[in-house]
């Protein structure tokens, strides 16, 4: 009796049971002397999702190269692809608006969506593992936040290749033009004035982005990218640089701070009001 | 001792006008907007739709590309966007039909949204799409949900509260208000597709989470907050209310996307970025951000 009870309460539950969303790989087949593009795909189960955080472990002599960011869902980066510490990939973004299913009119039954495209570069002849999902977060777009349960299915792979250190797509043209956007603040803000910048390269794709503040040198940048309040305006020159090393460059003209030049004027018409009625003072006493 | 000559105040009175032209100078920024997107507009039925694939030939000058029809608001623009930068908009007609061809060769994220008459924006729908050289995908029996709008962001218990928004006319839809108990409203829609409802609010004290959507339609218009209290406040007297709005510029985009990019793992972050107010910035406040983008 006790078993039946059982059985039933877990026939009767089941159709309320939530499925769980799909983290996979697509590999295709490897060609040698070429990249290996993994997708990370996503079936939803017709949940629309907004955000998604992602770190994997990748089979031993492969090496990150790159990603297509033309390929994926996710819109907005809130964490680049990169090769974390500990040596497994990272990525995380965001999709406003959401997303639930993929669109494709020639196989309609497949509704798992492309999140990035991840491009490696073998560094060993043979290469055999795993690229499985060490953990993930996929979030609803339901204006809360709540994280939807996630299982993941991680794909073997094992075949011959030729190593190569330095891959050569033979992209020659730059990442496309872009502009530096300034968020300004106010002397009182605790978020500092910031600098936004952006842009794509569908050959190799964007590797890093390199800032230069007036004369100085250039530096490795994110954005946003945190600028100081300072007194006098400068120019902001920022490089954007593809994987085959091909430059595309951008500047800004960021003026002084407002606000710290009405602190220092402020500070002057003080000086100069102190200056002047001790002026008269002594006058006076003479 | 300071002793000072006629030249030193002239020095000093220099020094005070070169101050002043300097502070009223204006402050020009030249920079550009990197990318916007539209607010938000969701089909009820584009989910489950089949798409249609007219395979071989061109369709009008168009190699491949994509068709998107449906139904938005009777004279709405109907904006779509790829990779969150606008590549074309169409006006509905007056009954809210659109259809709208837009090439593409490749693997593309395509985002629709609606504006009514009135100016106020849909939520976005998303489309991920897989394009074949010589096919026309067609996307059809597109809806989007109705906008919607308060003239109050607080009510006192017992006031009125206007709702109003566009619609679809001749499509029967609700006003749900879901908050320590939950009522819902039914607006009559008109001919020119807006809708505008005033009434008296009989709900308890709290803050409720109010939408719009077509009764037959599971999905709903964006979400909007309103405080039922012991004071009202006109939406239009307001900073603003949306969470991620840190700019206070009535708009969640990429600006506040940033400011929340730059909190994102810091400690002590300000309570306009800290969307959830948990004291942390984490994949959870950018969710909500992404919810309330708006363009």
């Amino acid at each position: 009796m006790k078993y039946f009870f059982i059985t039933l309460l877990l026939f009767l539950g089941t159709p309320f049971m939530s499925t769980a969303a799909e983290l996979s790989f697509a590999v295709p087949e490897v060609v040698s002397g070429k990249p290996i593009t993994v997708t990370v795909l996503l079936d939803t189960e017709s949940e629309s999702i907004n955000s998604a955080e992602v770190v994997l472990s990748i089979p031993e002599g492969l090496l990150l190269s790159g990603y297509t960011q033309t390929t994926g869902a996710i819109a907005i980066w809130i964490s680049k692809p990169h090769i974390a510490a500990d040596g497994t990939i990272e990525f995380s973004g965001i999709i406003p608006g959401g997303v639930e299913r993929l669109y494709d009119p020639e196989n309609p039954q497949k509704r798992a969506i492309p999140l990035v495209n991840l491009d490696f570069v073998p560094t060993e002849t043979m290469i055999e593992g795993e690229f499985r999902v060490i953990r993930s977060r996929i979030l609803k777009n339901d204006g809360m936040g709540t994280s939807i349960t996630t299982q993941s299915i991680p794909r073997f792979v094992s075949f011959k290749t030729n190593p190569t250190s330095t891959y050569r797509t033979g992209d020659e043209t730059p990442p496309e033009p872009f502009t530096i956007s300034i968020i300004e603040s106010t002397f009182f803000a605790r978020t500092p004035r910031l600098a936004l910048f952006a842009t794509t390269d569908a050959g190799s794709g964007v590797k890093e982005y390199k800032i230069k503040k007036g004369f100085g040198r250039y530096v490795i940048a994110t954005s946003p990218y945190a600028l100081p309040l300072t007194l006098w305006g400068s120019t902001l020159s920022m490089q954007a640089v593809d994987y085959e090393g091909n430059v595309r460059e951008a500047s800004i003209a960021i003026p002084g701070n407002r606000y710290l030049q009405g602190v220092v004027i402020g500070g002057m018409l003080f000086v100069g009001y102190f200056l002047y009625t001790y002026q008269r003072k002594r006058k006076k006493q003479v | 001792m300071f002793i000072f000559s006629k030249h030193s105040l002239v020095v000093v009175g220099t020094i005070l006008l070169c101050a002043v032209l300097l502070i009223s100078t204006p402050n020009h920024v030249e920079a550009l907007t990197i990318t916007q997107t539209g607010d938000t507009g969701i089909s009820a039925q584009v989910g489950t739709l089949p798409i249609l694939t007219t395979g071989g030939g061109s369709y009008g000058n168009i190699q491949s590309g994509v068709r998107f029809s449906g139904f938005a608001y009777p004279r709405a623009t109907v904006t779509v966007m790829k990779n969150l930068t606008e590549v074309s908009r169409v006006v509905a007609d007056v009954n809210g039909a659109f259809s709208v061809i837009v090439p593409e060769e490749s693997w593309q994220l395509f985002t629709l949204f609606a504006t009514d008459t009135s100016g106020r924006k849909s939520t976005l729908l998303n489309f991920p799409i897989v394009f074949y050289s010589g096919a026309l995908t067609d996307i059809n029996g597109i809806r989007f949900a109705p906008t919607i709008i308060s003239d109050k962001l607080s009510v006192k218990q017992s006031d009125y509260l206007t709702i109003l928004g566009g619609a679809l006319t001749r499509i029967p839809m609700e006003i749900l208000f879901d908050g320590n108990e939950s009522k819902s409203y039914t607006p009559v829609v008109t001919s020119d597709g807006e809708y505008s409802m005033t009434f008296p609010v009989q709900l308890s004290q709290g803050e409720y989470l109010v939408k719009a959507r077509y009764v037959d339609d599971t999905r709903s218009s964006r979400v909007l907050r309103v405080i039922v209290g012991t004071a009202n406040m006109l939406r239009s007297e307001a900073t603003s209310n949306k969470p991620g709005d840190c700019n206070f510029d009535q708009n969640v985009n990429l600006v506040d996307f940033s400011i929340l990019a730059y909190w994102y793992n810091k400690q002590n972050p300000p309570v306009c970025v800290d969307t959830n107010r948990d004291k942390k910035i984490d994949l959870i406040d950018f969710s909500i951000l992404a919810f309330y983008w708006n363009g």
